[in-house]
């Protein structure tokens, strides 16, 4: 790899170390120059130093020509948020790809199970509509009055489930020394002011970190000032229909249910374009500007290593019996550093609150292996669910922040891989009307991570990497299909001189 | 030295038919042997991987589902939810290939008990350490979850996996022996709530299964010449800190303990205390960390005795507290011991940055005063939505949070008083004190041989 330039100094990178004292910021709101219910795209001023920050603002309308006007209490996909509403974003300097992600939505989903639990509620929840902490739930159905029901809190077995927040204590309504509860006040639901509304007025409006959308943008701050050529971001919307933008409810709110004759499959999506922009941050180190342009300029420019993300995506159905499944992922001579696994059911949209975006496991679980450069990874193929959630743990150096029966079937399930009420770890309280028990299994993420210690990329040979999974598929999976996704981050190197940006690798 | 990243698994030595269920099959140690390679271990991501499975005395699958809050339950058996699977390890042994022994914890479980809920939230506990550990922290999220089998990935809580990277060919591979804990301690029924929950005790009692056990770990792989280098290092010197256990029996309101730890580097003493009939007890959980108990009305240890104060001594002057740790006005009333809690907060780490743990007003407060007061979280109806009401009281104090140099306890004995106010008419049931001692140790290796000092 030919390079000449100079490693970035500390005020272009993100972590906030020898920044000098009169650092200046200015925040603009920038508005796309192009704009349609497909695609949008933002050409970035010349000036100042882009901070990765920086939110992209966006709303949407659900109505459904059923009923028209009225609020269809759709929602976000409760592990993606708003980033659903977007398919694919890529960033462009002087008309050159810099970084492309695709799958925007499915690739944020992973990212967001590494938050914790209280940045999930805290900020999440509020900026990007999420809602997925589970906490202790119980059963929905309210117990008869007893000894027994007064140990369970006046519900009915199962006992010890897992579900998001709920109304776990209402006020007696029959007797004065039994606190019964309200069958009705068991469901959960988004708050009111994060479902969607038919009316651009009323919708909720989301920010979106532009590092979400372009990776290129995590821990690099843009010298926009210092270069030439235009700098464009480029968003290309994700489908209108139910499940993509947005998960559809079974009830709306004049409590029409959209179960009937399927009227929920004439949800429609509309983007709400005066609530597209970007808030845009720019920095200014008056000290240290000119030093910068002057590197960049008449120096050798700096070079930026990067991670970005290639995808690609397989399909399978599953019939019942044994199978050996083998994947290729073409990736031959980039330096990899981590390789993240989707199984997609899409199904999910017809019934569970994450929608497309999950990772379905089967009932039974797989056993997988990856060959890369013709060695195995592994010298056993890993089954043991608890060591496969561990093993994805390090891909991010985080853990994933979902409980087991969200990754896995293990312990939920019996010899044919039924789940029922009463073998769930999630509860039969409804979330927006899906019930939660839906979710078992649903965020079976894999990964395995190929950088070492210090974060170096391994570079590949120009033999795909072969991704291996084998297991018995049970009855209750037989005609089930998954999109077998793959997240691959790989190694750049940009360097940006005289104005202008080249890719080194 | 450029390296890349490798993966390892080992199968235990001692596989046997492949399931380790002591009180039935009598497997009761499971030990791995990790090779003398010239690669690097990061201890941190050594896992013991397995699949945990609960049966009644008659091989039956338990139903805590359906009958953990019966008011007269049957099938529900059930383990300690703050350490999971952690709590089947009696004793931890880290030992070389060629015969030295870095480090062993005795009661290890138990050290456990005291870490574990000082360092992950009810929160942590239900949203992914649930599948680590196997510990959901709910006693009846818990007991269902032993319903069926579940698979786990356990870290090894010990300063010489924790700590610096391991240099696996300089330490001459690695021996670790686990020495597994009996079912009745293991497993317990819902007693302690309802005297009416026994099924642990039928049919030879409940035992324990595990099977599939492997341990997994990441490495690091240096290229050909960083593997010649490490192949010909035989000197080096390694720190780590440790623990080192100890045990005493509490038998009266005043009671005074003096111990010889022997150890140069002296960081800190965890510590946690339980009745001692509830160790191996199916009625009770043995991994419980409570404050003395002493009979209620029920002759269930459920009132909590005042602990009016902790002093802790070196050679007997008050090291590092000049003062008792004076809990006198709170206990008698049932409010919040903050004095305490706040050194208790502090054995481990700095207060500051504790941002995750089980203990909160409603897991201190769950102990009645007497049979005429109702504990102020009371313990009967279980907590749906966050942590339960049961105590998780530590002992012990802090040497060295800021230069972690620690204390020279060499010949110099470590004293600790505990001064409880004896409940008129009551007397004091034995309660087990088990205490361990963090302290830092150092590995010489002198052309091969290593040399371990404390």
């Amino acid at each position: 790899m030919a390079s000449s330039g100079r490693g970035l100094p500390p005020v272009l990178r993100t972590d906030p170390m020898e920044r000098p004292v009169n650092q200046d910021i200015n925040s603009d709101l920038l508005f796309p120059v192009v704009f349609n219910q497909k695609s949008c795209k933002f050409v970035f001023d010349k000036k100042g130093v882009l901070s990765a920050n920086s939110q992209l603002h966006l709303a949407q309308t659900v109505s459904n020509s059923n009923f028209p006007d009225v609020d269809t209490n759709s929602f976000l996909p409760t592990s993606t948020g708003a980033l659903a509403m977007v398919d694919r974003a890529y960033l462009t300097i002087g008309g050159k790809r810099v970084s492309d992600l695709q799958q925007v939505g499915h690739y944020n989903t992973w990212k967001h199970l590494h938050f914790s639990n209280e940045y999930r509620k805290g900020v999440q929840q509020a900026k990007q509509g999420t809602n997925d902490v589970f906490m202790g739930s119980t059963a929905p159905t309210v117990a008869v009055p007893s000894a027994t029901a007064i140990r369970a809190r006046g519900y009915s077995a199962p006992y010890g489930q897992l579900g998001r927040e709920a109304s776990e204590y209402a006020i007696s309504t029959t007797s004065a020394s039994f606190g019964e509860q309200s069958a009705t006040k068991t469901a959960t639901a988004d708050k009111a002011k994060r479902l969607l509304t038919t009316d651009p007025t009323t919708t909720p409006t989301f920010t979106i970190g532009l590092s979400q959308l372009i990776p290129f943008l995590v821990g690099v701050n843009l010298p926009l000032f210092a270069i030439k050529e235009e700098v464009a971001l480029h968003i290309e919307w994700r489908g209108n229909e139910y499940g993509q933008r947005f998960m559809w409810n079974r009830f709306d709110s004049a409590g029409n249910d959209l179960l009937t004759a399927d009227a929920y499959k004439a949800n429609v999506s509309q983007i709400v374009e005066d609530e597209v922009f970007i808030m845009a941050d720019y920095l200014y180190f008056p000290s240290m500007m000119e030093e910068i342009q002057d590197e960049i300029m008449t120096g050798g420019g700096y070079d930026i290593a990067y991670d970005d993300v290639a995808t690609q995506e397989n399909f399978t159905t599953y019939s019942t019996g044994d199978f050996v499944n083998e994947y290729q992922i073409v990736m031959g001579g980039k330096k990899v550093k981590r390789i993240i696994v989707q199984k997609e059911e899409e199904a999910l949209k017809e019934y569970a609150c994450p929608s497309l975006y999950n990772s379905v496991e089967l009932k039974d679980g797989v056993s997988y292996q990856f060959k890369i450069d013709s060695a195995n990874v592994y010298s056993l193929p890993l089954r043991n669910r608890a060591l496969q959630k561990h093993e994805t743990d390090m891909v991010e150096g985080l853990p994933l922040v979902i409980n087991d029966y969200q990754y896995t079937f293990r312990n939920q399930v019996d010899a044919t891989g039924a789940i029922t009420t009463a073998t769930s770890g999630l509860t039969d309280r409804t979330c927006n009307s899906h019930l939660q028990r839906f979710e078992a299994g649903s965020q079976n993420w894999i990964g395995v991570k190929l950088e070492n210690a210090i974060g170096q990329a391994k570079r590949l040979s120009n033999q795909p990497i072969i991704y291996t999974e084998s297991g018995e598929t049970k009855t209750a999976d037989d005609g089930r299909t998954r999109k077998v996704r793959f997240f691959c981050v790989y190694q750049k190197m940009i360097n940006i001189s005289g104005g202008l940006a080249h890719i080194i690798e | 030295m450029d390296t890349t990243r490798g993966t390892i698994q080992v199968l235990p030595t001692n596989l046997g038919n492949g399931v380790f269920s002591p009180d039935r099959n009598g497997l009761g140690q499971i030990i791995f042997e990790i090779p003398k390679i010239p690669q690097i271990l990061n201890g941190r991501s050594l896992r013991v991987n397995g699949t945990f499975k609960v049966k009644l005395g008659n091989g039956a699958d338990t139903a805590n589902g359906q009958n953990f809050c019966a008011d007269t339950p049957t099938a529900d058996v059930y383990m300690d939810g703050r350490t999971g699977v952690s709590s089947v390890i009696e004793t931890l042994s880290i030992q070389s290939l060629i015969g030295s022994t870095y480090s062993t914890i005795k009661n290890y479980n138990r050290l456990c008990a005291s870490l574990l809920p000082l360092n992950e939230s009810i929160n942590s506990f239900l949203n992914g350490v649930d599948t680590t550990y196997g510990g959901l922290a709910k006693d009846v999220s818990q007991a269902k979850k032993c319903d069926k089998a579940f698979d786990f990935s356990l870290p090894i809580l010990d300063g010489f996996l924790q700590g610096n990277p391991i240099d696996m060919n300089l330490v001459g591979g690695l021996r670790i022996v686990i020495t597994l804990a009996p079912a009745n301690y293991v497993l317990h029924n819902n007693y302690w709530r309802n005297q009416n929950s026994t099924a642990g005790l039928s049919n030879g009692g409940a035992y324990y299964e595990i099977s599939d056990v492997i341990c997994s770990m990441e490495t690091e792989i240096p290229d050909a010449k960083g593997q010649e280098a490490m192949l010909s290092n035989q000197n080096g010197v390694m720190q780590y800190n440790t623990f080192s256990s100890f045990y005493n029996v509490i038998v009266s309101n005043d009671h005074n303990l003096s111990l010889l730890f022997n150890t140069s580097k002296t960081l800190s003493v965890i510590g946690n205390i339980v009745p001692s009939e509830w160790v191996n007890s199916y009625e009770y959980n043995s991994q419980s960390t409570l404050q003395p108990l002493y009979l209620n009305a029920g002759n269930i240890l459920e009132n909590r005795i005042p602990v009016n104060s902790f002093t802790y001594t070196k050679a007997g002057v008050r090291i590092p507290l000049d003062f008792e740790l004076n809990s006198r006005d709170s206990q008698k009333i049932g409010v919040s011991d903050s004095y305490k809690n706040w050194e208790e907060l502090n054995i481990i780490r700095d207060t500051w940055s504790v941002h995750n743990m089980i203990k909160s007003l409603k897991t201190e407060l769950s102990n009645p005063l007497d049979n005429n007061t109702t504990a102020r979280f009371d313990r009967e109806r279980y907590s749906i939505v966050e942590e339960d009401k049961v105590q998780s009281y530590m002992v012990g104090v802090n040497y060295d949070s800021i230069s972690e140099v620690g204390l020279d306890f060499r010949g110099e004995p470590f004293g600790m008083r505990i001064q409880m106010t004896k409940p008129t008419g009551q007397s004091i049931k034995p309660h087990s004190l088990f205490l361990f001692v963090k302290h830092e140790n150092t590995i010489m290796f002198q052309n091969g041989v290593a040399t371990v000092m404390t």
